[in-house]
């Protein structure tokens, strides 16, 4: 039988299921501790993090773990696989956009003078695999969002299901990670707009046996600064928030770092995205800004709609 | 006297012909120093006031794709052909933004 657990975590909702009760417990424990490890090495919003220490030593060598450097190869492996599209390097775009902190401490804090800053691309990222080393040069900071919560779903799925030989989900602000075997007919999806939606909310619901999906949506994380609205994904190219078509992006795929990327790439991409997914046979499903919908490589259609 | 040029005219022609000349070496370096500070200041400014590329990010072309995908690895992985399941159950979690 099914059993789930909730808590917060990477500053968002987190939602453990494994496909046997008597193995929930210690599939929690075992994520919470990986959680905390990526959170620690991850964070942009923690001072004490390695990537704020890193950040704030732009320009310089700086020890890392291994834990983030296999973040950053992650982030670097996404930015040339979208084509800069993802790119690790806007944390100082970003932050200059206003979205400094924790989401939910942003506040309008009146007119600001808006600089755009480009991004500086994988290229100013210098790896030293021996010695543990990185350096990010030109000034340039990492922010490690787009790629880090999903990395994280993989880890804790994977390490969950190798702890507790049990299928196992890890929802992670609705970037989700299966491993293991999934129960009958699959694990039950749905699909919306926020993460935190009800799970008897009106939409589509999908089963996953494997692999892993992922949503990026404009409609959520959107704040006003200086009196124009903001939204959280941006286009590397501009170093604005992306141009919106389409609103929400659904994308499955083996790994959730790659269907986060996916997703994420599509918002970036607008409406050139449908020829790329259905070229490397990423299911998905993108909503436009007028509310139509149209599903891509195997996406299934007309599945059920929840109460 | 000389080849029947009075002598005071002879230097005054000399300082006037110097005097030219200077002139003349003074505004060509100051030619040649106002082209090479406005290439400094071009440049100075050229980074420091930074435009911006309005045209969005695109996908890799297709031409592309295949040389990128069989030497870097860096082509998103599918997910196995059995992903799906039957469906129609009522839903555990949600797939959404965050």
């Amino acid at each position: 039988m099914v059993a789930h657990a909730e808590f917060r975590a990477l500053g968002t909702g987190a939602r453990v299921l494994t496909t046997h009760e008597s193995a929930l417990d210690a599939a929690v424990t075992v994520v919470q501790r990986e959680l905390e490890r990526i959170d620690q090495a991850c964070s942009r919003f923690r001072e004490d993090s390695e990537l704020s220490q890193l950040n704030r030593r732009s320009g310089s060598w700086v020890t890392v773990s291994l834990l983030l450097m296999t973040a950053i190869d992650e982030a670097v492996r996404v930015f040339r696989m979208t084509n800069g599209a993802v790119d690790p390097t806007m944390g100082r775009a970003i932050r200059i956009l206003g979205y400094d902190r924790d989401f939910t401490d942003l506040r309008d804090e009146g007119p600001i003078n808006l600089i755009l800053q480009p991004s500086g691309g994988a290229g100013v990222i210098e790896i030293h695999r021996v010695a543990h080393q990185v350096r990010v040069r030109g000034g340039h900071e990492l922010d490690l969002g787009a790629t880090a919560k999903a990395l994280a779903a993989d880890l804790c799925a994977r390490a969950a299901f190798e702890a507790c030989q049990v299928g196992t989900l890890v929802s992670l602000g609705g970037d989700i990670a299966i491993a293991g075997p999934a129960p009958e007919g699959g694990w039950s999806i749905l699909i919306a707009e926020d993460h935190a939606a009800s799970l008897d909310a009106p939409g589509e619901v999908i089963a996953l046996r494997s692999g892993a999906i992922a949503t990026s949506t404009t409609t959520l994380r959107r704040w006003r600064q200086g009196g124009a609205v903001r939204h959280h994904i941006l286009d590397p190219a501009t170093g604005a928030p992306a141009r919106e078509h389409w609103r929400t992006a659904s994308v499955v795929a083996a790994s959730c770092v790659d269907a986060n990327a996916a997703a994420t790439a599509a918002i970036v991409w607008g409406e050139a995205a449908s020829g790329w997914l259905q070229a490397h046979r990423l299911p998905a499903r993108l909503v436009a800004l007028d509310g139509s919908v149209i599903r891509i490589a195997g996406w299934p259609a007309g599945t059920a709609v929840a109460l | 006297m000389i080849d029947g040029v009075p002598e005071e005219a002879r230097v005054r022609a000399d300082a006037r012909d110097a005097g030219l000349n200077l002139v003349d070496n003074w505004t060509v370096a100051l030619a040649v120093g106002a082209i090479a500070l406005t290439g400094v200041l071009g440049l100075a400014a050229a980074d420091t006031f930074r435009g911006h590329n309005t045209a969005q990010s695109q996908p890799p072309s297709s031409q592309t794709d295949p040389g990128v995908n069989a030497n870097g690895g860096f082509a998103p992985q599918a997910p196995p052909d059995s992903s799906f399941g039957s469906g129609g159950q009522q839903p555990a979690v949600v797939s959404g933004g965050s």
